[in-house]
């Protein structure tokens, strides 16, 4: 019987090829949209868990989407004045501040880092941004040769690391956020302004707004929960020309775009799986009056009406397990490709899903499009089990 | 010569219109009976009600003296794949499957494949087909395609034979080579039920029939 079903479906080769597709094409988006709203819920998630930070404050002129300020922990060139800090900090209704410095982008070598990763000053004393992923509290301050590594960033020796020349003992390593955070090599300030002093690329910066010592890149403010948002953000506002970025208001509208972004692939997938099983229904059930006198011939030979049905419904769940593996493995590359333009434009936060995850949606999908497929062929099955076995003497010629 | 298949009154209509009215018939093992008659005279409904692939509307079927007239369709298809092989107008092959393939396709559908490969591979070289064992339905002419659809009939070794109009569209060679075939099947005790218009092929038979106005008629030869 399988050998029967094998031929038949190699003997349609276009047929089952054009379901097969459509079929894979579904459960590829099913799977690649799961995993990266999974990826992206567990990232807001975490983020809405530890994201300490109220408001976050960087330079006027910095031109930098919000959101990847926010949620991306990005790093840009961009300075103001420490003293700013200072200014903030004692605004009424700010409960604590921190600041943080960024250096250049680090460069690529041979037992180097690439250009991904960035090394930023904090401030651990202040910092309650950065401590909730670490591993290890560190609450005092860093020495000069100690850095604290995100998750993703790359090392050779497990307990130092070679940046720009210099060998730093690695103090811990962050938990995945989801953001640059990963990919950030987390020093003090004074070390970070030391390394930035010495970048060629910098160095116009530096002539322009006084030497690294006396600047910052951003503060990151949690205020009061009696506080007037709006009274404290004008307040910073008058301290410096700086640009005030509100995290409530961010999260609502990365939220806002994710969840389009959900419906538009979710509804996509959905209509791709609807398709899919209206192709394959309509297949089996043209097969039915197409190949009357196979079924008739299969019936005169012996075989019973049972045996048809387990036939058409065989092919039928052939086709979708075929379908639903070859769509895991096209899932697998649609996913690859969605992380990359995700990480290029990372107003999202991510946490890659766990193995468990993806196993446990491969061996659903497997089974829900199998069943489609027993189910999209029940009608045809049934009404091709109910054939006339006379048919074989009077129709046509065979397919 | 013991009865292996009996009709009792067997009579089929559509609606108004009959088509077979009240024949009895009794094969006996090892013989072959031959049909003759007007087109359109009902021959091959006859057979197929024969070999239960449909219902009269009225009458008894019996085969080894068991009445299969009255047994659901799933019986039938066990009582078709165990007493009959089926030789049909048209080849009626599978164009999926090679000529041996093909020949076998009665063993699956029964699930009775052991060793029957080397039967099918035999069949079709005494049918002089051994270089066309793995050719497809569409690569073989209608004498090639005959003798395959001779071969699965005679696979499981079935107790009845069933043809309709086996020698069809043939020269008057390839026909007699077809009819020495099935006519053969008799010595290994296998009854022969043949609708035919050939005279020839008729004349070769142990008993001829001419159904005429829904009705069986013995010809004298």
């Amino acid at each position: 019987m399988t050998f029967l079903i094998w031929k038949s479906l190699l003997h349609r080769k276009l047929q089952s090829f054009a379901i097969l597709f459509s079929i894979a094409i579904g459960v590829a988006i099913v799977l690649s949209v799961s995993a990266v709203y999974n990826g992206v819920s567990s990232g807001m998630e975490i983020s809405k868990q530890r994201m300490g930070a109220d408001i976050v404050i960087i330079p006027g002129g910095a031109t930098i989407e919000p959101s990847l300020v926010l949620f991306g922990g990005a790093a840009t060139n961009t300075y103001m004045d420490k003293k700013d800090f200072d200014a903030i900090r004692s605004i009424p209704g700010v409960r604590q501040a921190t600041p943080q410095f960024y250096t250049q982008g680090l460069t690529a070598d041979c037992h180097d880092i690439g250009t991904n990763n960035r090394m930023i000053g904090y401030d651990p004393t202040s910092d309650w941004v950065v401590a909730p992923w670490l591993k290890k509290i560190q609450k005092t301050e860093l020495k000069d040769n100690e850095v604290i590594l995100g998750a993703k960033v790359p090392t050779w020796t497990q307990n130092k690391i070679l940046i720009l020349d210099t060998w730093y003992d690695i103090v811990t390593v962050a938990e995945e956020t989801g953001t640059t955070l990963d990919y950030s090599l987390l020093v003090s300030m004074p070390e970070a302004r030391r390394v930035a002093s010495k970048s060629p690329t910098l160095k116009p910066i530096w002539e322009k707004q006084g030497p690294p010592s006396e600047l910052i890149s951003t503060v990151l403010v949690q205020f009061d929960e009696s506080a007037d948002v709006m009274d404290i953000v004008t307040k910073i506002q008058a301290v410096d020309y700086v640009h005030v970025i509100v995290a409530a208001d961010i999260k609502k509208r990365i939220n806002d775009q994710f969840t389009v972004l959900l419906w538009l692939l979710g509804g996509v997938g959905s209509l791709v799986v609807l398709l899919s099983l209206f192709q394959l229904f309509a297949r089996f059930y043209t097969l039915t009056v197409d190949r009357q006198a196979e079924w008739g011939l299969y019936l005169a030979l012996g075989a019973s009406g049972r045996d048809i049905a387990s036939i058409i419904v065989g092919e039928a769940v052939v086709v979708a397990l075929t379908a639903s593996i070859a769509g895991l493995l096209l899932g697998g590359v649609l996913y690859k490709v969605s992380l990359v333009l995700l990480k290029s434009y990372q107003s999202f936060p991510f946490v890659q899903p766990t193995w468990s995850f993806f196993a446990t949606t491969s061996l659903l999908l497997i089974g829900f499009f199998s069943s489609l497929g027993a189910l999209a062929a029940w009608i045809p099955a049934y009404r091709g089990s109910r054939i006339d076995p006379s048919t074989v003497m009077t129709r046509g010629e065979f397919d | 010569m013991s009865n292996l298949i009996e009709l009792q009154n067997i009579c089929k209509s559509y609606g108004e219109d009959s088509i077979l009215s009240n024949i009895s018939l009794t094969v006996k093992k090892g013989t072959a009976l031959a049909i003759v008659g007007d087109s359109g005279g009902g021959k091959t409904t006859l057979l197929s009600i024969m070999g239960l692939l449909q219902n009269a509307t009225f009458g008894k079927i019996l085969i080894d003296n068991l009445d299969v007239s009255a047994l659901s369709q799933h019986e039938q298809a066990k009582i078709r794949g165990k007493y009959f092989g089926f030789i049909f107008q048209r080849a009626r092959l599978i164009n999926s499957l090679t000529a041996l393939e093909n020949v076998m396709v009665p063993a699956w559908l029964t699930q009775k494949n052991k060793n029957l490969e080397n039967r099918a591979i035999e069949l079709l070289t005494h049918f002089n087909m051994q270089h066309r064992l793995h050719h497809k339905p569409q690569q073989l002419s209608l004498g090639q395609l005959r003798r395959v659809s001779l071969a699965r009939a005679l696979l499981l070794n079935p107790p009845i034979l069933l043809a309709d109009e086996p020698t069809n569209d043939l020269d008057p060679a390839l026909a007699g080579s077809v009819a020495d075939c099935l006519l053969q099947a008799r010595d290994t005790g296998t009854s022969v039920v043949i609708i035919t218009h050939d005279p020839v092929l008729a004349a070769r038979a142990d008993e001829v029939f001419n159904l005429k106005n829904g009705q069986l008629y013995p010809v004298q030869h």
